[in-house]
């Protein structure tokens, strides 16, 4: 390959490499403002498919092609995160809905008790993982 | 030859970047989750397939191919369940906003 | 393994048992399918039970919270977060101080290019017949460095065993049942991927295990991939499935059988080196396979000590047992 074509693909490869890394940015204040959990989860396995991508673009520049390798193990963790950070925010969920439901029952049956704002803070509190849109 | 070659290639990857861009800038624009969810598939599929299509021609190894392939089918599954799982979660988590918006 | 089964009553041989002991009619028809009414029955059972598990741990949480005095906490939270912030931006000064004064990259006359690195990088391949120096270097002229770091993963995992594992009582049965009560378990979707997906894994950490020597890689690498594959496997099918190539005691003997292995491979090494002694294994041509000793075997052995160790913390945190 000569000089030019060369020269050329370094431009090429780098200018590409600087533009993923400002929409990796961007996707990481998504996911910081984000105001469902999903979208958050959503960003952060888009910030895990661009990081794929910079590694082989990375692994065809330096021509190691060992990088493949992590790549694919990457492709797989940002996989496994996903599936069990769903699983168990949705038990968590189900768990504070039910929570919830029992707290409203008791104090539906004792009138106005004296710990109400003890009750109050609970409720507050299981209302924080969910944040309205 | 070689600056056909280098064209095509720095096509595909400018394409891919391209859809990347419009996958983060939908991501931006929508409203409701699942809208944001449907242009985040955008950088997981075509964007993803673009750009190794584009690095398979700037390199023309076997290997090279051959890995990102395995790559790209790797994630073309992978992410498909991600966003089902996800999705998933959205709708059990909170259904009364889903059917209101959708109906 | 003293602990008897959970489900004994509902297997075969406990039939068995039952009908010599005249308890039971054996050949006697039973309907195995479930009618709806019982299915809800079923459902509701387990969400009291999961209410009764809410409630056990909602009143420990209150007698943990009246044991504390609420107003002092709020205020050392406060002080603790200023303090913290204070020691963590001092640590950071003094670091980038010493950074500061550290000498410059690539310099000749560093201190860390002495003749250790030179033998290393000179003969390395020579001596341990490894193409990746690194491995050579870590499990042959470093190989009592590495058993230490293998041993902190053993005790790591026997200390949360410890802390994690539930012994007996309802708590596990319930537990044992499926791995959480609320989850959502048996998506077909997920499950028909992980079947497609967990072979490749594992092989790829098989492939990243065996060609430690000749490539980046190696033991403490392909045995956390074999690991995640298995967490994968796990969190597509659940924990009576995986328990039926990967229980306890496959566990214990895999586990300390490797270690044993590890030690008696190193063993072999310090003897021969503190002696003077040739080594008599051959090395065979770099490059190959089967080649470089005993690196090959020592890498195996951590593989699967690793796999064990990440798939015995992600089982223990979740449901409190093997």
């Amino acid at each position: 390959m000569n000089n030019a074509v060369m020269s050329a693909q370094n431009v090429l490869l780098i200018g590409i490499m600087f533009v993923y890394a400002v929409l990796v940015v961007l996707v990481l204040i998504r996911a910081v403002a984000g105001p469902r959990i999903a979208d958050r989860i959503m960003a952060i396995n888009m910030i895990g498919t661009i990081g794929i991508f910079l590694m082989a673009v990375v692994a065809v520049r330096l021509d190691e092609e060992y990088l493949l390798d992590i790549c694919i193990i990457y492709a797989m963790i940002s996989f496994l995160s996903v599936v069990i950070l769903t699983k168990v925010y949705m038990g968590v969920h189900q768990e504070n809905v039910l929570r919830k439901q029992k707290l409203e029952r008791e104090r539906r049956e004792n009138g106005v008790s004296a710990e109400e704002d003890e009750l109050d803070r609970l409720l507050s509190n299981l209302d924080k993982d969910t944040p309205p849109e | 030859m070689e600056w056909v070659r280098f064209t095509a290639a720095a096509v595909f990857l400018l394409f891919a970047t391209v859809m990347e861009c419009i996958a983060v800038f939908g991501v931006y624009k929508f409203k409701f989750v699942m809208n944001r969810m449907h242009s985040a598939a955008i950088g997981d599929t075509l964007a993803l397939l673009l750009g190794a299509a584009g690095l398979m021609l700037l390199k023309g190894s076997r290997w090279y191919s051959f890995k990102l392939g395995l790559i790209v089918i790797m994630l073309w599954m992978t992410s498909a369940i991600s966003s089902h799982v996800i999705m998933r979660m959205e709708y059990s988590i909170d259904e009364k906003k889903v059917k209101e918006e959708t109906s | 393994m003293s602990r008897k089964r959970s489900d004994y009553r509902s297997t075969f041989y406990s039939r068995i048992e039952n009908f010599v002991n005249g308890r039971e009619e054996f050949l006697l028809y039973r309907p195995t399918g479930r009618t709806e009414a019982e299915k809800l029955e079923s459902l509701e059972a387990e969400l009291t039970e999961a209410a009764d598990l809410l409630d056990k741990r909602e009143e420990q949480q209150r007698i943990q919270d009246h044991t504390e005095p609420r107003d002092f906490l709020k205020r050392f939270h406060k002080l603790y977060g200023v303090v913290a912030t204070l020691v963590c931006l001092t640590m950071m000064m003094l670091l980038m101080i010493t950074v500061s004064w550290l000498p410059r990259f690539g310099n000749a006359s560093n201190p860390a290019n002495n003749e250790v690195i030179k033998r290393y990088i000179e003969k390395g391949q020579e001596e341990t017949g490894a193409v990746n120096i690194v491995t050579g270097l870590i499990l042959n002229y470093r190989g009592f460095d590495t058993m230490g770091e293998t041993h902190v993963l053993f005790v790591a995992a026997s200390c949360v065993m410890i802390l994690l594992l539930i012994a007996e009582g309802k708590e596990k049965v319930s537990r044992y049942a499926n791995d959480r009560q609320l989850e959502p378990k048996n998506d077909i979707i997920v499950q028909k991927v992980a079947g497609f997906l967990v072979p490749a894994v594992f092989m790829f950490g098989i492939y990243v295990i065996l060609n430690g020597h000749l490539s980046p890689g190696g033991g403490f690498s392909g045995g956390s991939v074999i690991g995640a594959g298995l967490i994968m496997y796990v969190s597509a099918f659940g924990f009576k499935k995986t328990e039926r190539f990967f229980n306890e005691h496959v566990y214990k003997i895999a586990k300390i059988s490797a270690l044993c292995f590890y030690i008696c491979c190193l063993s072999y090494y310090f003897y021969m080196g503190a002696h003077g002694y040739d080594n008599h294994i051959p090395l065979g041509t770099p490059g190959n396979i089967i080649s470089s000793g005993l690196i090959l075997f020592i890498n195996i052995f951590v593989g699967t000590e690793v796999a064990c160790t990440m798939y015995a913390f992600y089982a223990l945190f979740r449901k409190g047992g093997l």
